[in-house]
């Protein structure tokens, strides 16, 4: 499970967090705040991709120097390469992580029409599709999710609550950590809400 | 009618602020080089100016020298489409092209485009300065350089509207000015033409789906040949720069030393300036990289884009210009990444740090 102590994150005009002090105790948690109190940024934080100015975050009560290596997050904060088709931000990403190419998400996706489609030029939906796969061939303990229903049709909310269900299935000690404004689906999926 | 008029007015304001603020973003982008233009092209600008008419003169006047003229002629043309190359998104407003198409009409934008385009091309404006200055006799015996005008504006139209079909004009016409032959400048120039016009009919081949991405070679390349301006109004200016020099050695070969210095240095100037470029492809990119555990190898390989350019020019500038040496080039190499370092770390002295040592070496020299 993870667990924040003490956490300090300030930005240039406004401090995030001040001595937050967090334990999310559920293996499928739905984080619930309002716009711009700091989810993402906490997310970032627990992945490792964004540095606080002190605090500690737990992972299964261990400290790990490189939480890239056993996190995974899906969020908008990260930004692709948009001059690369979405099957060569896939390619890349396979290459990096030696893994194979993940033909069951492209199809679960219904994604192979836009493979050929540069980032920039895919949509709103279709770009959070291509961030989702990209994080789930990461098959990583702990998988952040930052709004992923946000501009997805039905048929891929239906199909990333499959993959949600299976995906700690063969991870004893992974958590799932998402955000989400119609946290509804989810919390009918088994996920509890919390506040930030 | 009045009420169409007062419509396409608005268009114009609106489109005239949208271009002077382009134009203010694009010159806060070269902040980092305020110092440098202030030194080096500040007390310039009269010879450039004088330079570029003298270019025109020999284009004119080129009944001796047909086949060096229509090089000439093809470098203006490359040198005034990459100019226009960097300013045609703000002449055509490109950003809110489809705002502007939903209010207006479609040939209002196209002749405001024109309008703005005619503004921008400083270079088609020195060659009308000329031809208003030539008499009716004059103009009887240089009639290729109506011709020459003329592609003027159609490369300028095809910078803001066909940009991809500028390739294929180039290349038919550098292969026409490189062939063994001279013809005189009237069909070197009717050949140019038929050059850029049949270009037009070419399709846009983008092969860029059937790139293979894995590795991050073939990362760069990719960012490369998708953002080329940055390589190309580099390479342009190289170019120009070492031609330039070739011409002043043949003339003034005890200026040998002084060349050498300016040479390597222009080297060191193009190739640690695409630092600059590599560093916001770093920043913007660099969790992405995190996330897939390869962050460190990314920071390493983006020093190598402006080495490469680097290795290239002084490579050559080392085959077209005898008077290089080994030592120096070795040298110049460390001093390049002593400039990428500035550049990322201290970009509001790499100008300054650029024209000390530049100095410095000229005088030892």
């Amino acid at each position: 499970m993870i667990e924040i102590k003490n956490l300090n994150k300030r930005f240039a005009t406004a401090t995030v967090f001040e001595n937050y002090n967090k334990q999310f105790n559920s293996k499928k948690m739905c984080l619930q705040a309002s716009n711009g109190s700091g989810k993402t940024t906490l997310l970032m934080i627990i992945a490792g991709l964004e540095k606080s100015q002190s605090g500690q975050i737990m992972y299964a009560n261990k400290q790990h120097s490189s939480p890239q290596k056993y996190v995974a997050i899906a969020s908008d904060r990260i930004c692709l390469p948009d001059f690369l088709t979405a099957q060569q931000i896939i390619q890349l990403t396979c290459k990096a992580l030696n893994v194979p190419a993940p033909i069951d998400l492209i199809n679960g996706f219904k994604f192979s029409e836009h493979l050929h489609t540069r980032f920039s030029a895919l949509s709103t939906g279709n770009q959070k599709k291509c961030q989702l796969i990209i994080t789930f061939m990461k098959r990583a303990p702990y998988l952040l999710l930052d709004e992923p229903s946000a501009a997805l049709d039905q048929a891929s909310i239906h199909y990333l609550l499959n993959l949600l269900d299976n995906y700690l299935s063969d991870k004893p000690d992974g958590q799932i950590i998402l955000t989400s404004h119609e946290p509804d689906v989810f919390l009918h999926q088994g996920f509890e809400c919390t506040p930030l | 009618m009045i009420e169409s008029l007062s419509r396409y007015n608005a268009l114009m304001s609106y489109r005239y602020l949208a271009y002077t603020t382009a134009l203010k973003n694009l010159l806060a982008q070269l902040k980092n080089f305020g110092l440098l233009f202030a030194l080096v092209l500040g007390p310039a600008v009269l010879g450039i100016a004088l330079l570029l008419f003298l270019g025109l003169g020999k284009i004119v006047d080129s009944h001796e020298h047909a086949r060096f003229s229509a090089q000439l002629a093809l470098l203006y043309l490359a040198l005034q489409a990459v100019m226009l190359w960097a300013v045609a998104p703000a002449i055509t407003n490109s950003e809110n092209r489809a705002f502007q198409a939903h209010i207006f009409k479609p040939a209002w934008l196209i002749l405001i485009d024109c309008k703005l385009l005619l503004l921008s091309n400083v270079w088609l404006m020195a060659s009308l300065l000329i031809a208003v200055d030539l008499r009716l006799q004059q103009w009887l015996q240089v009639p290729h350089f109506i011709l020459f005008m003329l592609l003027q504006w159609l490369c300028g139209l095809m910078v803001i509207y066909r940009p991809y079909s500028l390739f294929y004009g180039f290349l038919a016409c550098s292969i026409l000015v490189l062939l063994p032959f001279s013809l005189d400048s009237l069909h070197y120039h009717s050949g140019f033409l038929i050059g850029f016009m049949g270009s037009l009919f070419f399709p846009n081949m983008n092969l860029s789906h059937k790139r293979v991405v894995s590795s991050l070679t073939s990362f760069w390349i990719s960012y490369f040949l998708e953002h080329s301006w940055s390589v190309i109004w580099r390479s342009a200016l190289f170019t120009a720069s070492l031609l330039a020099a070739v011409q002043l050695v043949e003339i003034r070969s005890d200026f040998n030393h002084a060349i050498q210095v300016m040479v390597l240095a222009n080297c060191v100037l193009l190739g640690s300036s695409l630092q600059f470029d590599c560093f916001a492809v770093l920043q913007k990119y660099r969790v992405f990289f995190q996330t897939n555990g390869q962050y460190r190898r990314f920071y390493l390989s983006h020093f190598i884009p402006s080495l490469l350019f680097y290795g290239a020019a002084t490579l050559a500038a080392m085959l077209l210009l005898n008077v290089l040496q080994w030592p120096l080039v070795a040298l110049a190499a460390v001093w390049c990444f002593l400039q990428q370092l500035l550049a990322q770390k201290k970009p509001a002295h790499y100008a300054l740090v650029w024209c000390v040592i530049t100095i410095g070496i000229a005088l030892i020299a």
